[in-house]
């Protein structure tokens, strides 16, 4: 369409889903097995891009296959006490029941997990009351779940365009009618127009100048929600891992992690304490992840750090035919790489510390996975509610992409069956092309990635394992900054459209920008302590005023926030606190 | 002992299909701290930043997971995020796929995930 010359092209599909990945592919495909005409956009390649495929050993499934004891209650109860009661305990319900038949259709579908006879074997990690963590073969998840995802879109023949990075969902009467986009092959502007449309782009942990995750990760769906006129909760809740490799070369894989979880391996600090406890006086080496990244974080400021900001992790306690055996079983790809620097797991120490994760927070949902805007759903780590404050150990992620997706995809291809078409506006188009153009137009200035990298700085130094007012203050007064200094001279160094990664990191600087004022000014307002958002000024959890989530929507431009009582249906807080973390 | 000093000297492929004929090589030299010690990903990265703001590449997880940034470094496929850089390098795209944009190629018509290395 276009007036005159035809400037975009039309694409239609009775379900849009934004995100190719875990939580994208399994709400397509229940989708289509529902019968429904599905399209799947991914700004990279499917099962190249985003976190899925960096999923390392663990999902987990309440299936009490080691402990009989386990079920989708205490699942629940798990996964509420760990979010500190700011859970949406519908969506946990919902989840936590659908993990015990979608976690094993995953096997069907084509990975392989551990087992003894019919049974998965299931470990216990710190958060989890049971056995509950599924095992897939040779600990990475993420080949399996790459692999079971792309038989079924085989079998399935689902349409999917990859190298399509959407800037705007278009609305028509406040409703949802799909989304406009830049096919990075061609340089082609394209608009989408769907019945429904579904968000699964994953969670913003790049925001953060230390990240194990894929640098796809920049929270570009919760942005897209967000200008549409969604709301988002719990965007102060940032997830760190502890274990992220801080050697040089290999900084920030997440494999030394499968040192702690699977050999039972210990913390060290620069003078060979084992420091943990005096953080974590009751689970010591075997500690939650923030609380454990806070300890790394806090003896790095004492001056007891290893070389490169982080902690010594070992397994040279244990007998030598012990890790041989182990290494043999789990043959992961990065302790040769590292023995051939010299670094032998068997009597040296890895230098691991914190590194973003995951995004607790997210567009805000119901238990349906439906989002404040009709027509528009967010599944996966996109969205909010299934964590609260802190998303538990263990491997809940793609178990919650599975139960998103399935919800998700269901009610989708349900709801289609009842609508009609809306029609895209094209002054909305015209406008958002006009956006891009512009940005392609504009050649000197400053650059994405510079805008980044202070972005990512900023948070790391100010709103990352240790918060106070007055970091924080600080914080948002170099956003503003950057906001006022740098963005209007944002530039697109090469006007080509075509794989213009200059263009699309200037979206993402936006996108990473906007987000991470997001988190700073909810982290500014809750003036507590609550698992991962951990005030030094307010170290206690104060459930009489912050037992809230606070949302996030944008009014005339403007953020705006207001807090609301999280959904408690089933579990309370308890009178007493709980000891730890 | 490797040379771990001087300048080091890059040759990459460089491609736009819809405006160009045919693909050239361009050169660029970079201080020691952009080859030595660095993996590929971060040569190209710096690269991208300094040198050419038009080049075009992928590096979606730079833990050597994801396989999307698969690359022939001096006529060998290797991850960019795997190898480690060289002082002297050319770095092309995989062969046998069809150049979309400089070292990005199609991918659509691989049958199993890292064939194309």
């Amino acid at each position: 369409m276009g007036t005159g010359n035809r400037l975009w092209q039309e694409v239609k599909a009775e379900i849009l889903i934004l995100g190719s990945e875990a939580a994208g592919a399994k709400a397509a495909i229940e989708a289509q097995e529902e019968g429904a005409d599905v399209l799947v956009l991914t700004k990279g390649l499917v099962g190249k891009s985003g976190n899925t495929v960096m999923a390392g050993a663990g999902i987990q499934a309440a299936l009490g296959h080691m402990d009989p004891r386990d079920n989708p209650d205490v699942f629940f109860e798990d996964v509420v006490k760990g979010g500190a009661y700011l859970n949406h305990q519908k969506l946990v319900e919902a989840l936590t029941n659908l993990s015990v038949t979608e976690v094993p259709k995953m096997e069907t579908w084509g990975a392989k997990f551990l087992k003894d006879g019919e049974k998965f074997v299931q470990y216990q990690l710190p958060g989890s009351s049971y056995p509950r963590t599924l095992n897939p073969i040779g600990h990475r998840g993420g080949l399996h779940w790459r692999r079971a995802f792309k038989n079924q879109f085989k079998r399935l023949n689902t349409r999917i365009m990859e190298d399509v990075f959407v800037t705007r969902l278009l609305m028509s009467n406040g409703q949802v009618s799909g989304a406009f986009g830049i096919s990075l092959r061609d340089g082609q502007f394209l608009v989408f127009n769907a019945k429904v449309t579904l968000l699964a782009t994953g969670g913003c942990t790049s925001i953060y100048r230390k990240t194990d995750g894929s640098i796809d990760a920049t929270g570009d769906g919760i942005m897209l929600a967000y200008n549409a006129g969604a709301d988002l909760m719990d965007m102060e809740f940032h997830q760190f891992f502890p274990m992220a490799c801080y050697t040089p070369l290999f900084e920030m894989h997440q494999q030394p992690g499968a040192l702690r979880y699977y050999l039972h391996g210990k913390f060290y600090n620069n003078i060979g304490e084992e420091f943990m406890s005096k953080y974590l006086p009751l689970s010591k080496d075997w500690g939650l992840r923030d609380p454990t990244s806070r300890a790394i974080y806090l003896e790095n400021k004492y001056g007891r750090g290893s070389p490169h900001g982080g902690a010594y992790l070992a397994v040279n306690h244990l007998p030598h035919n012990l890790i041989d055996e182990w290494l043999k079983k789990h043959p992961l790809s990065l302790f040769p790489k590292l023995e051939k620097l010299g670094i032998n797991i068997r009597k040296d120490a890895l230098e691991v510390g914190p590194a973003s994760h995951y995004t607790m927070g997210g567009v805000r949902i119901n238990e349906n996975c439906e989002t404040r805007l009709p027509r528009l759903y967010a599944v996966g780590e996109v969205a909010s509610g299934m964590d609260g404050a802190e998303r538990i150990d263990g491997g809940p992620a793609i178990t919650w992409c599975l139960g998103m997706g399935y919800i998700g995809g269901k009610k989708a291809a349900g709801q289609v069956k009842g609508l009609d078409w809306l029609s895209t506006d094209p002054e909305e188009v015209r406008e958002e092309q006009e956006i891009i153009q512009s940005l392609l137009r504009k050649n000197r200035g400053v650059r994405a990635f510079e805008i980044k990298n202070k972005v990512k700085d900023i948070m790391w130094e100010h709103c990352a394992l240790v918060r106070d007012g007055e970091g924080l203050k600080k914080a948002l007064n170099l956003l503003q900054m950057i906001k006022n200094g740098d963005l209007p001279d944002i530039c697109v160094p090469d006007p080509c459209p075509i794989f213009n990664k200059g263009l699309v990191e200037a979206v993402e600087a936006l996108n990473m920008l906007e987000l991470s004022e997001m988190t700073v000014r909810a982290a500014l307002m809750r003036e507590e302590t609550r698992k991962s958002h951990f005030r030094t000024d307010f170290p206690k959890r104060d459930d009489k005023n912050w037992l809230k989530n606070i949302v996030i929507s944008r009014d005339e431009g403007k953020m705006m926030f207001t807090t609301v009582s999280p959904l408690m249906t089933r579990l309370k807080p308890p009178e007493q606190e709980e000891a730890e973390g | 002992m490797e040379e771990k000093t001087g300048n080091g000297k890059v040759k990459i492929f460089r491609f736009n299909p819809t405006t160009e004929q045919e693909p050239r090589y361009e050169d660029y030299e970079i201080p020691p701290e952009a080859w030595s010690g660095v993996k590929v990903i971060d040569t190209l990265r710096y690269i991208y930043e300094r040198l050419a703001p038009g080049l075009s590449f992928r590096e979606p997880c730079r833990q050597q997971l994801c396989g999307a940034c698969g690359i022939l470094v001096n006529k060998k496929p290797v991850l960019a995020c795997d190898a480690l850089s060289q002082k002297e390098m050319t770095i092309e795209p995989v062969p046998k796929y069809r150049v979309l944009k400089d070292l990005i190629v199609d991918l659509s018509g691989e049958k199993n995930d890292d064939e194309h290395l």
